[in-house]
């Protein structure tokens, strides 16, 4: 009963005419982001942040999370009329989506992708307003010991999913860990300073993220001239059939869990979610060989997921304050750079924020359909648009995103760095999730493991003799222990290869 | 990924693993009864060149390629040459900044990448950077007023 008062006050903040209106423009920035192959909800996000600083705090998380939701709706436009995943969480729909539009059944593919994504996301809301809250309670027993060891699972596990090898993700996240040094400690110490005024208060997070976002992902889109061919047939009959129900509504509502159980998980559960889902319709339909010669099975199941996996992965962010990908991780910065800590006391102290955000999520997925489907020959137009013409575009906002952070032309120096490193990073195979995760987590995480030393004395045993963060660091040993030891290394390489060779 | 990237990507990562052991140690590291501020990047930084060695090792005992298609570092033979006109254009458009103003540095900036990365003519790189440098002006200067670096040369 008390989560249903506390919806209601959501829906207050929620239906404010600003909160409205941004959430509005975040679910069409979002689609619009996911037409477009080439850049990510991440680097957008990273580049709409310093629009946001005159913004309320709830104004600015409801606008970003929009962004975030609304790519997963665009991404399925391209993956079915171009063949190319606006989105990689979209690749598994071209298999199906694009064989239908080529069968003239483009129409049907991207309603029910829609429909499908409405309800998935809707009911993925509905599962995070009910899990979030007694989580975030049970969070509220933690102590420093137990926030340390949450921060490590986190990174473990997001390093084990993260496309690549497991130790260069480790690695990635101890760079993070770096980077989030660099500054003054709470001891007042001076850290990876080296003189410069500009980093005393540490490595700023715009800059860092525009430039492993923004920059690297148009460097790396540079190398070779993108050409899209949009299909060329005019679409009609938006509107599944009957039958087309019939065959999609189980998909629908399988994906839907799968992708919110696995949307809690940290890592690129989007993607990874709709490829289980369309595995598992592969493997539960009558007639499997009909799977890659356009079955909307293939459209529905996979779409549900990862918008349901959208939902799910709010519940570690506004809970305890984890991010569980990259796009949570820039969540998390803009929950911080509005002064607003994400965590177990999120509820309890920004009601508003909480259920604001929850709330416009309902709102955002009605919007999202109600303006998805008629629009949608202007996002095959957008689709058009030449990336020589769009990529000058993306640094453009990226310098000015940089520099306004702070007015400094320290912050373009950095972002240009970090552009440069992202670069690099894709091209020998070392993922940015991991790092900017731990960029982010790094104060919290030290503070955690020096308050746990403090209180126990300098007994480092305090992490395995509690019995939560026992349980936790045992969690996350055993997935790195599984990584070495168990066929489930084969297994995860497979898995992320395919979805590698898909993405590009 | 290829065997030689990822020696010396391990190798890279050995090193600054070193550089911040070694920076880390002239940070007051205190003890875990009562921790300084060096001690949680020199765990760290150990960490890291650990890791770094298990990486090259594992590298060096590898006898097969990862078949992943991605064993050459850039994607084709034009891709080194246009990573560097972007890089260029980047490193340029951060100098001229501070130099010429926002204006004008944004019409340089749009026109060289449009022109030379986005393969169009003089005519329509000249138009698109001009309307976009007019329009960016228009934005962010006159109504988000974001204030942007003054320009030693005034025009």
């Amino acid at each position: 009963m008390e989560v249903f008062q506390s919806i209601l006050l959501g829906f207050q903040v929620a239906l404010t005419p600003l909160n409205l209106s941004l959430c509005l423009v975040g679910c069409l920035i979002g689609t619009l982001i996911g037409v477009l192959p080439g850049i990510g909800p991440a680097a957008t996000i990273a580049l709409l942040l310093p629009v946001t600083f005159a913004l309320p705090p709830a104004t600015a998380i409801i606008m970003l999370s929009g962004i975030f939701y609304g790519a997963m709706y665009g991404g399925s436009t391209t993956a079915i009329l171009v063949n190319i995943p606006g989105e990689a969480a979209a690749a598994i729909t071209c298999i199906d989506g694009y064989q239908m539009a080529r069968q003239g059944r483009a129409g049907p593919a991207l309603g029910i992708a829609a429909f499908g994504s409405f309800i998935a996301g809707t009911v993925g809301v509905f599962f995070l307003m009910i899990v979030a809250p007694p989580v975030a309670e049970f969070a509220l027993k933690f102590g420093p010991p137990e926030i340390f060891s949450i921060m490590v699972f986190g990174l473990t596990i997001l390093s084990y999913l993260s496309s690549g090898s497991l130790i260069k993700a480790f690695m990635m996240a101890l760079i993070g860990l770096f980077i989030g040094m660099v500054g003054i400690d709470i001891s007042g110490v001076f850290r990876f300073t080296f003189g410069i005024p500009d980093f005393y208060d540490g490595i700023g997070l715009v800059p860092l993220l525009m430039g492993l976002f923004g920059i690297a992902e148009v460097l790396t889109n540079l190398e070779q001239p993108i050409i899209r061919q949009v299909f060329e047939s005019k679409i009609k009959g938006l509107l599944p059939n009957r039958e087309d129900w019939r065959a999609s509504i189980k998909p629908i509502f399988r994906g839907t869990l799968i992708g919110f159980l696995m949307g809690v998980i940290p890592g690129p559960s989007n993607t990874i979610s709709s490829f289980v889902s369309y595995a598992m319709e592969k493997r539960l339909s009558k007639n499997p060989e009909r799977f890659g010669k356009g079955t909307i099975e293939g459209v529905a199941g996979p779409e549900s997921a990862n918008n349901s996996a959208c939902a799910g992965n709010f519940i570690p962010v506004l809970t305890l304050g984890i991010p569980t990908s990259a796009v949570m991780a820039v969540i998390v910065g803009a929950f911080i750079i509005h002064g607003v800590t994400p965590g177990p006391l999120l509820i309890k102290n920004n009601p508003d924020i909480f259920w604001g955000t929850i709330a416009s999520m309902y709102i955002g997925n009605i919007m999202l359909l109600v303006l998805n489907l008629p629009l949608i020959s202007i996002w095959v137009k957008v689709l058009k648009i030449p990336y020589g013409i769009l990529f000058p575009l993306i640094f453009l906002f990226c310098f000015v995103g940089a520099y306004a952070n702070n007015n400094s032309l320290m912050e373009l120096n950095v972002m240009i760095f970090f552009g440069l490193v992202g670069y690099l990073m894709k091209k020998t195979g070392f993922e940015p999730a991991p790092l900017v995760m731990a960029y982010i987590l790094c104060p919290f995480m030290e503070e955690a493991f020096r308050q746990s030393l403090l209180k126990s004395h300098g007994d480092l045993t305090i992490f395995i003799s509690r019995p939560i963060s026992a349980t936790i660091l045992i969690m996350a040993f055993l997935f790195i222990a599984m990584n070495i030891f168990t066929g489930l290394k084969k297994k995860r390489k497979k898995l992320l290869e395919k979805i590698e060779l898909e993405n590009n | 990924m290829s065997k030689k990237i990822d020696l010396i990507s391990s190798l890279i990562l050995f090193f600054l693993g070193l550089v911040i052991f070694l920076k880390s140690l002239t940070y007051p590291i205190g003890s875990f009864r009562s921790p300084g501020g060096g001690l949680f990047p020199l765990l760290g930084s150990l960490c890291l060149i650990t890791l770094s060695i298990i990486m090259g090792i594992q590298t060096f005992l590898r006898t097969e390629e990862l078949k992943s298609g991605k064993d050459h570092f850039f994607s084709s033979k034009e891709a080194p040459k246009r990573i560097f006109l972007g890089f260029l254009a980047l490193v340029g458009f951060r100098y001229l900044l501070p130099i010429v103003g926002f204006g004008p540095a944004t019409f340089l900036f749009i026109f060289y990448l449009t022109k030379f990365l986005g393969n169009y003519n003089w005519k329509i790189s000249s138009i698109f950077a001009g309307s976009t440098a007019i329009c960016a002006y228009y934005l962010f200067q006159v109504w988000l007023r974001i204030p942007m670096p003054p320009a030693i040369l005034k025009f």
